[in-house]
């Protein structure tokens, strides 16, 4: 849509063109940096192991195909891998959920695990925790049953008992209180310097 | 702005997939023209996949591999070889498109080096890549690609993409360079000629936004050097001024080496019987640093610019610059 709040991240520059350069290093490279995080939401999204599996395989290898595709002015790399990466598992849930009938659970996400010595993904995850909680928790529930159960605003306003219009309205509100936190932590992709609204 | 009215209610759903189809194309229609909702569309987006972070959970150790292999079988990853090749041309593409992206429009108004504004720049140095893309048989992808600088790009991507996957026999294949005087050479020194010309131009276009020059490393300026050398003796034949006997060229500064540059092309008979060796006196001796040298070479130093020293012949010695200076890519 428009170029990425912040800045470009010079890094994610660098990765994407050395991986359209073929440079195998960048690829392995971006599965050290960013697999926790892919893996972690296919599996929170899908609950099955193999699937994880298969889906951080697809997007990895994706990436790897058409680097081209990723456009690093438009969002950072690893948003747009977990974008990637939730919608090959939500087409994974509604193929699934055509089979078995499905009743959404209103679940928190579980903590990050198992990446403790992963610096860097740790403490990101734990500064996002503190914004999510943060949020009135009207707002965390829609976020969360869209985000993390791949519901559309009707299905979330079923889910709530809530009007439709109010499930958009707290889905926006939610997205936009968790940016202004973010970018209070110090989250430079969400930096807004003026707003005009 | 358009007239619709702003979808502001669906901006929310819309950040986290959470529409309609028919919304998502509303929303993503609307936002093309509307910077407002654009903006606050790509940071609610963006915003949400940070929850992505939240439930990371290592994979397991069998999954790398896995990973790297599907990957290797999708498409080859280049070899080394090519790599050290590759790099500095993508280094310079990299460079030359983080200017571009970073233009005002008003600056795609200015005049650079030797040409009007910034849009010829680029369009000349994308007729200059596609003598190598063409000969590759490379398509971009976009070919309708209506702006200036993404025709630019996507073709050097599409090139860099099949040179990367070619592998090293693919180096040896005779594509055309660019330059006054069509000549066919190894694509392994047409991707030199590609890295110079698209350093040469993302230089032209710092000095006219008053930037600091950024030259490559050294080691890739004396590979420009070497490779500008070998078509010099011809070159000087071509241009009238072939003789007999060599130059000694001492390029100065980091990277910097030495060359015996003979004055033509045409092999100089033996005096005596077996004796190949070269002749251990040159006729002259010129003595410049490697950057300028190579700022020679494009034609963006003049010989007195250039600063070079000169011993010896100094007729030789000046025919032998002059010519080396029209070995650009303008």
């Amino acid at each position: 849509m428009t170029e990425v709040l912040g800045g470009v991240d010079d890094n994610d520059v660098r990765l994407r063109d050395a991986l359209t350069g073929g440079c195998e290093e960048a690829l392995a490279e971006v599965y050290d940096t960013h697999s926790a995080t892919v893996y972690g939401l296919a599996l929170r999204l899908t609950g099955d192991r193999g699937a994880a599996e298969d889906i951080a395989q697809e997007v990895f290898v994706e990436l790897w195909m058409r680097p081209e595709r990723y456009d690093p002015r438009r969002t950072r790399l690893r948003s747009w891998l977990c974008m990637i990466t939730r919608r090959r598992a939500i087409d994974w849930l509604r193929r699934r959920r055509t089979q078995e009938h499905y009743a959404p659970v209103l679940a928190e996400p579980a903590a990050a695990a198992g990446v403790e010595d992963d610096v860097l993904t740790a403490s990101l995850a734990a500064q996002v925790r503190l914004a999510v909680d943060e949020l009135p928790s009207q707002h965390r529930q829609a976020i969360l049953l869209a985000y993390y159960q791949g519901l559309t605003y009707q299905q979330v306003a079923r889910a709530l008992n809530i009007p439709e219009g109010t499930a958009k309205s707290r889905l926006r509100s939610g997205l936009r209180r968790l940016a202004d936190a973010l970018a209070a932590a110090g989250f430079d992709d969400l930096a807004v310097s003026k707003r005009t609204d | 702005m358009t007239d619709d009215p702003h979808p502001e209610d669906l901006l929310g759903a819309y950040a986290v997939d959470a529409c309609a189809a028919t919304e998502v194309a509303t929303v993503a229609e609307h936002a093309a023209d509307c910077p407002r909702c654009a903006a606050e569309g790509t940071r609610l987006a963006e915003a949400a996949q940070w929850l992505g972070v939240l439930t990371a959970r290592r994979p397991p150790a069998t999954l790398r591999t896995r990973v790297l292999e599907a990957a290797r079988a999708a498409r080859p990853a280049r070899e080394p070889e090519v790599g050290q090749l590759l790099d500095p041309y993508a280094r310079q593409v990299a460079a030359f498109d983080r200017l571009l992206a970073g233009l005002e429009p008003d600056q795609w108004r200015l005049a650079t080096a030797k040409y009007d504004n910034v849009g010829e720049l680029v369009t000349h140095l994308t007729a200059s890549d596609a003598l190598v893309a063409d000969d590759l048989g490379v398509q971009a992808r976009s070919a309708s690609e209506p702006q200036i600088r993404r025709r630019w790009r996507a073709q050097a991507d599409a090139l860099l993409r099949e040179v990367a996957s070619g592998g090293p026999r693919l180096l040896e294949r005779q594509v055309r360079l660019a330059g006054k005087a069509p000549v066919r050479r190894p694509l392994r020194e047409a991707l030199v000629q590609r890295t110079f010309e698209t350093w040469i131009h993302a230089d032209d276009l710092r000095t006219s936004l008053r930037l600091p020059t950024e030259p490559p490393r050294p080691d890739q300026l004396a590979g420009i050097a070497s490779f500008a050398l070998a078509l010099l003796p011809g070159a000087i034949d071509a241009a009238g001024r072939g003789r007999p006997g060599q130059v000694r060229l001492v390029l100065t500064g980091p990277g910097g080496t030495e060359h015996l540059v003979a004055l033509s092309a045409v092999p100089v008979p033996a005096t005596t019987g077996g004796g190949a060796d070269p002749p251990e006196g040159a006729v002259a001796e010129v003595v410049v640093p490697l950057v300028r040298f190579c700022r020679l070479l494009a034609g963006r130093l003049s010989v007195l610019e250039s600063g070079a020293e000169i011993r010896g012949d100094a007729g030789a010695a000046t025919d032998f610059l002059e010519v080396a200076a029209t070995l650009g890519c303008d």
